[in-house]
């Protein structure tokens, strides 16, 4: 070996370490980059040659710059970024919603309710009092403004709920293109080798990764071959190699958005992340809460004026609605027929849904959409009244057996909800008209429908009845905001597991620092030396 | 375990923003003074507030219902009051009147004065409270009593008010139970011998005093399950066709009849009969030496009517009807034994001679003076009462009147003084009795009513008060736990924000120099 092979050793040693010291500025730049994974520079003896007596060195080579990365963290923390999405969505809007259900303070529904009924309580003690009337009239609307502000909110805060899932979509296509690109570089980088060596490159695409599963639940697999990661949601392909399906949002029958992926509806398969989140909460909101609400109200205007128009008013006159009388609203899922529903006796009415389906032999069937029990069927003869439940309903024109009608009180309920009397002498205080003024009787029976248990409702009183709607709404809430800081706990566990494993050490990254500077310099001093020996021979 | 930078930058921030997050919930328990401030703070807790709040609104209310209640009562005490002393007046002033040294002219000055005592009986009994007619029952806005005639104009309507969950009670007496009475009667029943069915009436009462006609009705089923109520006295069908169902209340006139499959349901056919009479009969005894008992024995044969007993020389009696003329019996006395007429049964017991009488009515029968005049009073509709004044020795019948209220009585009391009727203010002694002692029921039960809302407003305060405790305890923020809270809260901050500056500025680089 001759003395030029130490100006080979030396310069093996500086590349090496200023190799290192890229690789440790790499890692020190990126310290607070978000997905980075700490890289360590792999020095390897380089293969020795053969001389008299053995084998000597030859120096260093860097055999590789490896990625600190845990394949197995990484799939847990992808796993809980899916629960934390959708604890986060549930949390977001319940929390709002549950605002407006707020009788921790004094201005809810309850406030409302109870003022009302104290106004009927006055007017009984004063049947003939003008004032009273008044008030009476005036808490009502309070009532009803009160209602219809509290389904306001419910709506603002589900269509607010759809616009982000509009939002979500779009970020999740983004995000499925660049993954998809990433695929593309990866492969070709990766073309070849045996091991990963597009770090960055990963480490881009695992971030984009996390934030997916936050948004929404999907599986991942990479092709052992080449790099490449397939995408899945809801068991359809959202990212394969470079090429990308787009998610888009569809509105159904029912006016709610719908996902649909590869052109099938995987709106079902979704439970986690935030689209996960906002299906769930959406659905529970519209019925547990938003339906409920509507039920209420839709009761309490069938009983007030079932007993109001019983009664009789200052003038004389009887059979008064308080309340704007409750409509049945209809949907027509058919396009050779019509349908109109009536209320055709209130007291039989029970505030249910129904759906009227049809078979192949021109029957109809009538279902309880609560209940699903079968109400009524019989042959389908267009014009023909069918009268089920106080509620008579006339279909017309040609049915086939996929036609489908859905009838319901509750979901105008509130919308219609107002008071109908403006004059206060029709306000019916009095069971008779020969009693008139001084007969408080229908006054005391409406004053005390507060105590009565509501057959509608569940047998329970109305007070009773909003309690659970406000207890539901409530331990949903306080559900969604425990699971939130569960997840968030957890998420932060894993994360710190995964920081132990690939995060940037500043202290660690400054001692390398050192370490790399001090073996640069060592080199550089081999060099000098095989230099001043190349000196001391040429100068012989 | 490796420790990087990032993970000790990231616990100090999550307990800072733990600590915030914590701190942030006790100020806003301290702003609101409330430890729920929202549904999932504590649903449970909530809910409980929500049912105290409720109960609270409730009591609040029924606590403002009584306050109007009281105010009713207060006010138709006073007036009731009044009216007593005015009938106590009335009374004397009769007294006075029936006084053989009394002069004409002198009862003329009372019936003077007994006017007066009729009209502020009239402006007693029309009084007003907040501009409402307080004895007009359901008529609030028309006078209780007519100014002329002084009929009663109201209805029999009971204003009620709630004073708790499911309890209510009346405020208001209509006027023709106030200021009037009636005979203390009885609501008697019977099933015909012939009934076929297992039925029988099972209660008996009578829902409105002032609807009475003193009628007799039958109940005849045409069906098991059908029957028509009949007035057997005007004929008329009252209730026709009703469905029967057992133990229903069959309601008409002021009555209220229940009837019950005793043993089994009745059968088409079955009849029931009712009528309401005086418990026991009355009766005059003008002899001196025989004694006589009078019981009813068959209800529903009863008349309102006198019957004069008699007897002649030869040891037979006779028994005539006074108002119609008509002998309704005869026979040879026997002391003990039983004469039997017109639902009566009769014992005369003793030595009878020819000029012995006694006289035996179903209604009301009083002596008068020792002259033999007698005053025979019976009941009309509702609460109209007649009287006729008669005399025993030639059964010639001297003067008659009627009232249905203390208004119309003063107002023939005045008159009778007027006209220096002595018999006739004789005669009105008793009603004027009557008067009083109902006067005083009504004064009872407006005290017993204010005895009811005076416990009602105590149980309700009671109630309130124990209910704000346990709202406060289930939704007020404990301040002084609120405050230590916070304080621990803050020196944790402190302690964390000390290290956070420690730890963070740490760095091997700053050692490389």
């Amino acid at each position: 070996m001759s003395l030029f092979g130490l100006f080979d050793i030396g310069k093996s040693a500086l590349f090496a370490s200023q190799t290192a010291l890229s690789v440790t500025s790499h890692n020190i730049a990126n310290a607070n980059t978000p997905g980075f994974n700490r890289q360590e520079a792999i020095l390897e003896i380089t293969s020795p040659v053969a001389v008299k007596g053995g084998y000597l060195g030859r120096g260093v080579t860097i055999a590789g710059i490896k990625r600190y990365y845990d394949r197995f963290i990484q799939s847990q923390l992808l796993g809980q970024y899916q629960n934390y999405g959708r604890s986060y969505a549930l949390n977001q809007a319940l929390s709002q919603v549950e605002q407006i259900f707020n009788e921790a303070g004094d201005t809810g529904l309850s406030a409302s309710l109870t003022d009302y009924f104290n106004a009927w309580h006055d007017v009984a003690t004063n049947p003939e009092g003008q004032p009273q009337r008044i008030v009476l009239i005036e808490k009502a609307n309070t009532l009803v403004f009160t209602a219809k502000r509290m389904e306001q909110g419910i709506l603002e805060n589900l269509s607010q709920t759809n616009e982000n899932m509009d939002d979500i979509v779009d970020r999740v296509n983004s995000i499925a293109s660049d993954i998809a690109a990433l695929n593309g570089k990866i492969t070709q980088i990766e073309a070849g080798l045996k091991s990963e060596k597009a770090n960055d490159l990963r480490d881009q695409r695992d971030n984009l990764l996390n934030e997916l599963s936050n948004l929404v639940e999907f599986t991942s697999y990479e092709d052992k071959n080449n790099g490449s990661l397939t995408v899945m949601v809801g068991m359809r392909n959202l990212v394969y190699g470079e090429k990308t399906n787009t998610l888009s949002i569809k509105v159904n029958e029912d006016g709610k958005n719908d996902l649909y992926l590869d052109g099938i509806n995987i709106t079902g398969n979704i439970t986690k992340g935030q689209l996960g989140g906002i299906i769930a909460v959406r659905d529970d909101i519209e019925t547990n809460t938003l339906g409920r609400l509507r039920r209420l109200i839709a009761s309490l205007t069938k009983e007030i004026n079932i007993l109001h128009s019983a009664g009789y008013g200052l003038d004389g006159t009887t059979g008064n609605n308080f309340f704007n009388p409750l409509q049945l609203s209809t949907r027509d899922f058919s396009p050779g027929a019509d349908i109109t529903a009536t209320i055709a006796d209130i007291s039989q009415l029970t505030l249910d849904e129904y759906n009227i389906t049809f078979d192949a032999a021109s029957n109809y069937y009538v279902y309880n959409k609560q209940t699903g029990a079968l109400v009524t069927s019989g042959a389908y003869v267009s014009g023909n009244p069918i009268t089920f439940d106080g509620i008579q309903v006339v279909i017309t024109g040609a049915i086939t057996s996929t036609d489908r009608f859905s009838i319901s009180p509750l979901t105008d309920a509130i919308d219609n909800f107002g008071v109908a009397i403006t004059d206060p002498q029709k306000v019916a205080a009095a069971s008779s008209d020969a009693d008139l003024p001084g007969d408080n009787s229908n006054a005391l029976n409406i004053a005390q429908l507060p105590d009565n248990a509501i057959t509608d409702l569940g047998s329970l009183t109305f007070m009773d009845y909003y309690r659970g709607i406000v207890s539901g709404i409530g331990s949903m809430s306080n559900a969604a905001s425990n699971s939130l800081k569960f997840d968030d706990n957890l998420l932060s566990e894993i994360e710190n597991r995964r920081e132990s494993i690939s995060g940037v050490s500043l202290d660690e990254e400054a001692a390398n620092l050192i370490r790399f500077q001090r073996s640069f310099e060592a080199g550089a001093r081999m060099i000098k030396v095989t230099d001043e020996l190349l000196q001391t021979i040429l100068n012989l | 375990m490796r420790i990087t930078s990032f993970m000790i930058f990231n616990q100090l921030t999550r307990s800072l923003q733990r600590n915030l997050e914590e701190m942030s919930g006790l100020y806003n328990q301290v702003s609101s003074g409330k430890k729920i401030n929202k549904p999932s703070d504590n649903v449970i807790g909530l809910m409980r507030a929500m049912d105290y709040k409720l109960s609270i609104n409730d009591n609040a209310q029924y606590k403002r219902n009584i306050g109007e209640a009281e105010a009713h009562q207060d006010f138709t005490e006073k007036i009731m009051s009044s009216v007593s002393d005015a009938l106590i007046r009335a009374k004397e002033l009769a007294l006075q009147g029936v006084t053989g040294t009394e002069s004409a002219e002198s009862r003329a000055a009372a019936a003077e004065e007994v006017t007066q005592i009729r009209d502020h009986l009239l402006n007693m009994a029309n009084s007003k409270f907040r501009d409402r007619y307080i004895f007009s029952g359901f008529k609030t806005n028309i006078q209780s009593f007519n100014a002329a005639t002084f009929d009663y104009q109201g209805s029999s309507g009971i204003i009620n008010t709630i004073v708790d969950k499911g309890a209510s009670m009346p405020i208001n007496i209509p006027g023709d139970e106030a200021f009037s009475y009636f005979f203390s009667s009885v609501v008697h029943s019977s099933a015909d011998p012939g009934n076929t069915g297992g039925a029988d009436v099972t209660a008996k009462s009578i829902s409105d005093r002032t609807a009475l006609t003193f009628h007799k009705y039958e109940i005849n089923f045409t069906a098991p399950t059908t029957y028509d109520v009949v007035d057997v006295d005007t004929g008329a069908t009252i209730i026709s066709g009703a469905t029967y169902t057992s133990g229903s209340h069959i309601l008409f006139d002021g009555l209220d009849i229940v009837i019950s499959d005793v043993f089994s349901a009745p059968q088409a056919g079955d009849i029931f009969r009712i009528s309401v009479n005086p418990l026991k009969p009355s009766t005059l005894n003008y002899s001196s030496d025989a004694d006589i008992t009078a019981n009813i024995s068959n209800h529903f044969d009863l008349t309102k009517d006198v019957y004069e007993v008699s007897f002649d020389g030869a040891g037979n009696y006779s028994v005539q009807n006074v108002n119609t003329g008509a002998v309704v019996a005869t026979g040879v006395y026997v002391s003990g034994g039983t004469i039997t007429f017109d639902g009566l049964d009769v014992i005369i017991t003793g030595t009878v001679t020819s000029s012995d009488k006694f006289f035996v009515s179903s209604t009301e029968l009083i002596q008068l003076d020792e002259d033999g005049k007698y005053a025979h009073y019976y009941p009309g509709t509702g609460t109209t009462i007649n009287a006729d004044i008669r005399d025993a020795y030639d059964t010639t019948f001297l003067d008659s009147f009627s009232f249905s209220n203390f208004i119309q009585m003063t107002d023939i009391l005045s008159s009778a003084l007027e006209s220096n009727n002595i018999s006739r203010i004789r005669a009105l002694l008793e009603p004027l009795n009557n008067a009083l002692d109902q006067v005083t029921n009504v004064q009872a039960g407006i005290g017993a009513r204010l005895n009811r809302l005076d416990d009602q407003t105590n149980r309700l305060d009671d109630s309130t008060l124990n209910l704000k405790t346990v709202l406060s305890n289930t939704e007020d923020a404990d301040l002084t736990e609120v405050f230590s809270e916070i304080s621990k809260t803050e020196v944790a901050l402190e302690a964390l924000r000390r290290s956070v500056a420690e730890v963070l500025s740490q760095s091997l680089l700053d050692f490389l120099k």
